[in-house]
């Protein structure tokens, strides 16, 4: 059945499923828990598992010549057909009858789940196969008796080595233990009085697993538990209670089934599960499978499978009703549940196993019931009974999963960045690598245009994949967009953030931090459907001007683009394929110039350290001030979270420090947000109540929990609501001494929250849209102070009410500045600094601000200095600004800038049609009308130029409704808009900025809105809609105007903190493995930072030796005349024994710090090499002999366990004693 | 002195009688009750049909999980006291399933939601008594 899935030449491959590209590329790197070709920079790769058996069975035939479609084949066949030959094994355990094997392994094969996630699941295949297999071992064990005892446990956990690689996916490999356990449970609830030796059983169960695993455990755990919350912070998806029973109960219920992306639905055969006649066919199956618990001769495992079955069920199904409430309790509460944030995919095999089983024996009792009629039915009750209904039941088995069976579960269409999985890899590829192997196969690449999850290649037939293909197809280590789980992500985002910025200086001055050589520019990379990529005309401007051109590799002519798949509706965009490829080279290769390169290996001649270390780094890369060899370091990982606190090991040259940006826009947007959904509390319990001392203690208790101050500001506004709330609630009753005592509440509460924000609008930039948020809610208490003003009757009242307005204006204040880009200066250390500032983005003409005679104001006094120093790169710099360690603000006025609406004022409005404006207008002579009547709708457009990405913008206009309905308005994208309307009136592509119905006000009424321009496209649109019912609907439109809010970058530098300046020793630096590398140090004459351009983790260690000789070593590169020099030699796995680390002298991890926000440095002192000027630096990830350690373990293990098998099965022989 | 207890008696007797009057009515009402259950649970289960044909009509009426919790207890109830058998429970549940394809069919998906839902908790309330069925009849066969 698979092969007919494969298509002549074709590979299958995408998506997540990439790697199937050839998956044995990853087989030398995985023997290192250190990868230094996967992670962005290297890092600890979770996937070494997937050796056993993906990798190992895809270089071991290939080793053998075989093909990688054949291997592929082969592969596709054994996932396939192996879960239905163990299912078959197990029904053999447990059912006496063939039919019924038959049906569960074949129901095992085919169902609707293996639809859904797809028959190449390498991480839930291998768990389907194994999962009957282990759980057969597993009854027979536990129902054994003796000697033979021992064996199961061992035997079991041999099983699990089918599936070592699906534990890169824990949660997937989690149902297995769970199964088991279920079962012993269920034996114990059944009166088996075994319960000490069945724990036995299990423990040693576990012991043998545990050690067998071992290998792969040892690094896998650890690095899982250090990076969870990293993982959690990233995997931010979660289809918690997507879906419906009635899908669960059919196998479906992923949160894509009936989801759509561009044009098309993610199954696009899913509607037919929705219609006649597979919505029957398909409920016909659980009908099929509970129907076993209506025949009396049911085995005592029907019971058992029933009740997994409905546990499945309630899993898999997540919060989605019945009982959603208790997973959510689950999820939220038991910790590392979070995994399970799609639960259908991880739980629904529970079901599966529980569908088959039961499915088998339903099928079994219902022919044994058929083949029981007696008289004249007795034949044919005999022949339905034996094949004719069995067959029926795997018919409609098959019918139901025809995906599986005529291909279509093979996706095969062209979706605008989602494109077939039937693929086949371009020569030019295969070109370059060859080219690399003989040229450069080591050094690190960037990749450009910007990729990432999801994104598709222009090949013949086109593929999609979740991370780049390069890193399968190449042997060099390649840096590209990922999720920033590493610091090296991060640092990589921000040199994607200077192509999309076309700051082609700063981008080079990031990557070469990234140890980068060289430049790939994919341009079979489709930039169309890639959110910020560059057009490969943009990237080759781009990468020309700063980059030498080294090679390219293939050749798109019009018979390439003609077979490449372009299925895209817009005109324009269809077209811009063949506009922009034609005559261009399918990839080139760039390098960096030699001035701008920076080696794994160099010694820091300039430290620099700051505060927002990102940013700072960031900035600091556009200033000519430093050398390439600068070591930027973090104030912010020491104790002091914004001194710089190691002056100790290194004395910095210069400090750099980020102010905080106060985000006022967001404030002023959130301040709409909250207007929009604002809600006050409810007081279920009144302040007369005997159980109100309940609410007081559970409130205590939640505000003695809150540590934060602005979480527990935040409880403290919510509370101070919540007493205003029951003020309300007791004037009806008239209870003046509760009421009193309630505003006495509300006032202690109020001085608090207004005393914190005071406090926290000054040291933290986080706090303010909770100071938008008090804002909102004050105006809300003053409007209900104002209400029972007057009607409260106790003593001081009207003086107390007046002391909360006055609280109120207080915060409100704190808002004031939103007319201001202000910003936060949070202990910075002692001195007078330079200010530096400039556009984010690079504008120019209008749009730029003049800088240059800018005023600011530093703790609200103007500065009245000298004008700003014009520096490189759009950079003003205004020394002399002294700053004590205390807490600062700066502030700069909001510029004025043009109205990008040509007319908004509508003044120069035809008068020939004297419908589309009107006299009454709030801004010039005229408005803007709009019309419509008896059910039309009317829609003005109105264009917008010149619109940057990543600015910032602000819309306001005047808008009144005469009569009828109010006006939409909405903001669009020009081409979004232009397809919009081609398609008459249906949404297409319903890419708008915002959309929002206006209130219906029949005065003079402002608007206004903040939003950011996310489209590479300058050109955007505001369209009025306005619709009417029975009757006319008019509207006025007046003053229009979308101006740019200017956005500033701000670094303050403190200079020539320290003039230390060491001799710089020479460097020799060779890689031994990716875990190991020595590097010479000749010529030391005092301390000195060594920088080492891989990922930072503690793991790595580095330890002094005298020098070694210099056998088997040769020159290949030298930097910075000679000072340092890369060696290259023979890779060797392990050149010593892997337990001397126990006894080795590293240096103290106190002097191993993270350079560059993601690099490792070591503050080498003299003393290190006791005084020796040259020696050698050995920098070991030490983990890798934790790694090895483990293989010899679970290697001894294996044996062991092969050895007792053996020993017992010629016992067995010997005694001439029954099977196993 | 002599006491006349009698008033006390007979208040104590008029007492006791009230309270055995009481107790008697409450013990005819819960045998009337459930003797009548069948009646009052069809009775029931129309109301819930009303609602849930209210509830199609009406979308976002927010009764689903009452309604579902409702006919879940009354059906527990409905087998505590008639001491139905977990197979009966099992074809309720079957029943429910074979009719959510035609609420899908006709578009009614908040109907079959409900159905579905209430299947399955039919469902692994039937389970449960068929598992403590064949737990109880091990036992009685031990005994």
């Amino acid at each position: 059945m698979p092969l007919l899935w494969f298509k002549k030449d074709l590979l299958i491959a995408g998506g997540d499923g990439y790697s199937l590209l050839n998956p044995a590329a990853f087989a030398d790197s995985f023997r290192y828990v250190w990868n230094d070709k996967l992670p962005n920079a290297g890092g600890v790769v979770l996937s070494v598992p997937k050796l056993i058996p993906m990798i190992y069975f895809w270089s071991i035939l290939e080793s053998f010549n075989v093909s990688l479609r054949t291997i592929e084949m082969i592969w596709a066949v054994a996932l396939f057909l192996l879960p239905g030959l163990t299912m078959y094994y197990f029904m053999s355990q447990v059912s006496g009858k063939g039919w019924a094997r038959v049906v569960a392994s074949v129901f095992y094969m085919f169902n609707l789940f293996v639809l859904v996630a797809g028959p190449f699941q390498d991480n839930i295949k291998p768990v389907f196969i194994a999962l009957p297999l282990m759980f057969s071992l597993w009854i027979r064990g536990l129902d054994s008796r003796g000697q033979i005892r021992f064996i199961y446990p061992i035997l079991i956990s041999l099983c699990s080595i089918i599936y070592t690689g699906s534990n890169v996916n824990p949660p997937t490999v989690a149902i297995i233990p769970l199964v088991f356990l279920l079962y012993l449970v269920f034996r114990w609830v059944n009166g088996r009085k075994f319960l000490v030796s069945d724990l036995k059983f299990g423990l040693a169960t576990g012991i043998w697993y545990f050690w067998l695993n071992f290998w792969w455990e040892v690094n896998f755990i650890a690095n899982i538990l250090g990076s969870s919350n990293d993982i959690k912070k990233v995997a931010t998806f979660s289809a918690l209670g997507t879906g419906s029973v009635n899908d669960f109960l059919r196998l479906l219920g992923s949160w894509g089934w009936r989801v759509s992306h561009y044009l098309m639905p993610y199954f696009p055969y899913a509607r037919f599960y929705d219609d006649f006649p597979l919505i029957f066919l398909s409920f016909l199956i659980p009908l099929l499978v509970f129907s076993v618990l209506l025949y009396k001769s049911r085995t005592r495992l029907v019971s058992f499978f029933a009740l997994l079955a409905i546990t499945g069920l309630f899993l898999s199904k997540g919060g989605a009703e019945p009982l959603g409430i208790l997973y959510k309790w689950i999820w939220e509460t038991i910790p590392g549940f979070w995994v399970f944030r799609e639960p259908f995919s991880k739980f629904t095999p529970i079901t599966v196993f529980a569908y088959s089983t039961l499915m088998g024996f339903s099928v079994e009792l219902m022919a044994n019931s058929v083949s029981r009629w007696r008289g004249k039915f007795h034949q044919v009750g005999k022949f339905l009974g034996a094949p004719v209904l069995p067959v029926c039941v795997i018919a409609l088995i098959l019918v139901v999963s025809y995906p599986i069976l005529n291909g279509e579960v093979i996706w095969n269409y062209w979706n605008g960045s989602m494109r077939t999985y039937h693929v086949k890899v371009p020569d030019y590829w295969q070109e370059l690598k060859d080219w690399l192997r003989g040229f450069d196969s080591r050094s690190r690449m960037f990749l450009t245009p910007i990729g990432g999850y999801g994104v598709s290649y222009n090949w013949v037939n086109g593929i999609s994949s979740a991370d780049a293909p390069a890193t399968v197809l190449i042997e060099n280590p390649v840096l590209r967009s990922s999720p920033p789980m590493s610091l090296a992500d991060g640092l990589v985002g921000k040199a994607y953030d200077m192509v999309s910025a076309n700051r082609a200086d700063e981008f080079v001055r990031l990557i070469s931090l990234l140890n980068t050589t060289y430049v790939l520019q994919q341009n079979d990379l489709d930039w169309r459907y890639s959110t910020d990529a560059l057009t490969p005309k943009e990237s080759e401007k781009f990468l020309r001007s700063r980059f030498d051109f080294v090679k390219s590799f293939g050749l798109f002519d019009q018979n390439f683009i003609a077979k490449i798949p372009n299925g895209e509706k817009k005109n324009s965009l269809r077209d811009s394929l063949a506009v922009e490829l034609i005559g261009r080279p399918a990839l080139e290769v760039y390098k960096m110039k030699d001035e701008d390169f920076l080696p794994k290996f160099y010694v820091a001649d300039r430290i620099v350290y700051s505060n927002e270390y990102l940013d700072s780094l960031a900035a600091a890369a556009s200033f000519n001030d430093y050398s390439l060899r600068t070591g930027f370091y973090s104030s912010a990982d020491t104790e002091s979270p914004k001194l710089p606190g190691r002056e100790v090991f290194e004395k910095p040259n210069e400090i750099l420090f980020q102010p905080e940006r106060v985000d006022l826009t967001g404030a002023k947007t959130l301040i709409q947000e909250e207007e929009d959904n604002f809600a006050m509390p409810q007081a279920s319990v009144s302040r007369d109540s005997p159980f109100y001392f309940l609410v007081k203690w559970k409130e205590k208790n939640l505000l003695n929990k809150e540590t934060d101050l602005v979480t527990k500001t935040d409880l403290e506004l919510w509370l101070s609501s919540k007493r205003l709330v029951e003020i309300e609630g007791l004037l009806e009753g008239e209870k003046s001494a509760l009421i009193h005592e309630t505003f006495r509440d509300y006032r202690e509460l109020l001085g608090e929250i207004v005393s914190n924000l005071e406090t926290l609008a000054r040291e933290r930039s986080d706090a303010y849209p909770l100071v938008a948020k008090a804002n909102v809610f004050f105006m809300k208490h003053k409007s209900i102070l104002e209400d029972i003003h007057g009607k409260v009757t106790f003593e001081d009242s009207d003086s107390m009410i007046m002391e909360s307005y006055s609280r109120y204006r207080a915060v409100s204040f704190l808002l004031s500045q939103a007319s201001l880009r202000y910003y936060l200066v949070n202990k910075p250390k002692e001195g007078i600094y330079s200010i530096l500032f400039r556009e984010k983005q690079n504008l120019q003409g209008n749009d730029s601000e003049n800088l240059g005679d800018l005023s600011f104001s530093l703790d609200k006094t103007k500065i009245s200095t000298v004008s700003g120093i014009a520096r490189e790169r759009g950079w003003y710099e205004y020394p002399g600004i002294y700053l004590n360690s205390g807490h600062h603000e700066i502030s700069f006025p909001e510029v004025k800038s043009r109205n990008l609406v040509e007319d908004g004022s509508f003044e120069n409005i035809s008068t020939s049609s004297p419908t589309d404006y009107s006299f009454d207008a709030i801004d010039g002579q005229k408005s803007l009308r709009i019309f419509t009547e008896n059910y039309k709708n009317k829609e003005i457009s109105i264009p917008i130029s010149n619109l940057v990405r990543g600015l910032t913008y602000r819309i306001t206009f005047s808008y009144k409704t005469l009569t009828g309905n109010p006006l939409r308005v909405s903001m669009w994208q020009k081409d979004s808009y232009d397809s919009r309307l081609v398609s008459g009136g249906e949404l297409v592509s319903p890419l708008y900025s915002f959309s929002k119905e206006l209130e219906r006000d029949t005065t003079w009424h402002a608007y206004g809105r903040i939003f950011s321009w996310d489209s590479s496209k300058p050109e955007g649109v505001i369209s009025f809609l306005l619709s009417a019912t029975e009757g006319k609907s008019v509207s006025l439109i007046d003053d229009i105007r979308v101006e740019k809010m200017s956005d500033l970058s701000l670094v303050l530098k403190l200079n020539n903190v320290s003039k230390a300046q060491t001799p710089v020793p020479s460097l020799e630096f060779m890689k031994v493995n990716p875990t190991k590398y020595r590097v010479r140090v000749l010529g030391a004459g005092g301390p000195f930072t060594l920088i080492f351009s891989e990922s930072f983790n503690s793991g790595w260690k580095a330890h002094i030796e005298p020098l070694e000789n210099e056998e088997g070593q040769t020159t290949s590169k030298s930097y910075f005349s000679g000072k340092v020099v890369e060696k290259q030699g023979p890779e060797s796995y392990l050149d010593q024994n892997p337990l001397t680390f126990l006894s080795q002298r590293y240096l103290p991890e106190e002097r191993h710090h993270l350079v560059n926000t993601y690099a490792n440095s070591w503050y080498i002192l003299p003393s290190d090499s006791r005084g020796q000027k040259d020696y050698e630096i050995v920098i070991e990830f030490v983990p890798q002999y934790y790694f090895i350690v483990a293989i010899v373990v679970s290697v001894i293990v294996l044996l062991l366990a092969l050895g007792l098998i053996l020993i017992y099965v010629f016992e067995i022989a010997s005694r001439g004693k029954a099977k196993l | 002195m002599k006491i006349n207890f009698e008033p006390i008696l007979k208040i104590a007797a008029v007492k006791e009688a009230t309270r055995l009057q009481w107790t008697t009515r409450r013990a005819s009402l819960k045998d009337k009750i459930v003797s009548n259950f069948l009646k009052i649970q069809v009775f029931t289960i129309i109301i819930v049909a009303g609602l849930l044909t209210k509830e199609v009509l009406n979308s976002g009426f927010g009764f689903e999980i009452s309604i579902n919790t409702l006919f879940t207890f009354l059906w527990l109830a409905a087998v505590y006291l008639f001491k139905m058998p977990g197979r009966v429970s099992v074809i309720m549940s079957l029943l429910f399933i074979s009719i959510i394809p035609f609420f899908m069919l006709f578009g009614a998906q908040k109907s079959a939601d409900q159905d579905s839902i209430l299947a399955y908790l039919v469902l692994v309330l039937g389970i449960l008594q068929i598992w403590r069925e064949t737990l109880l009849a091990k036992e009685n066969k031990e005994d």
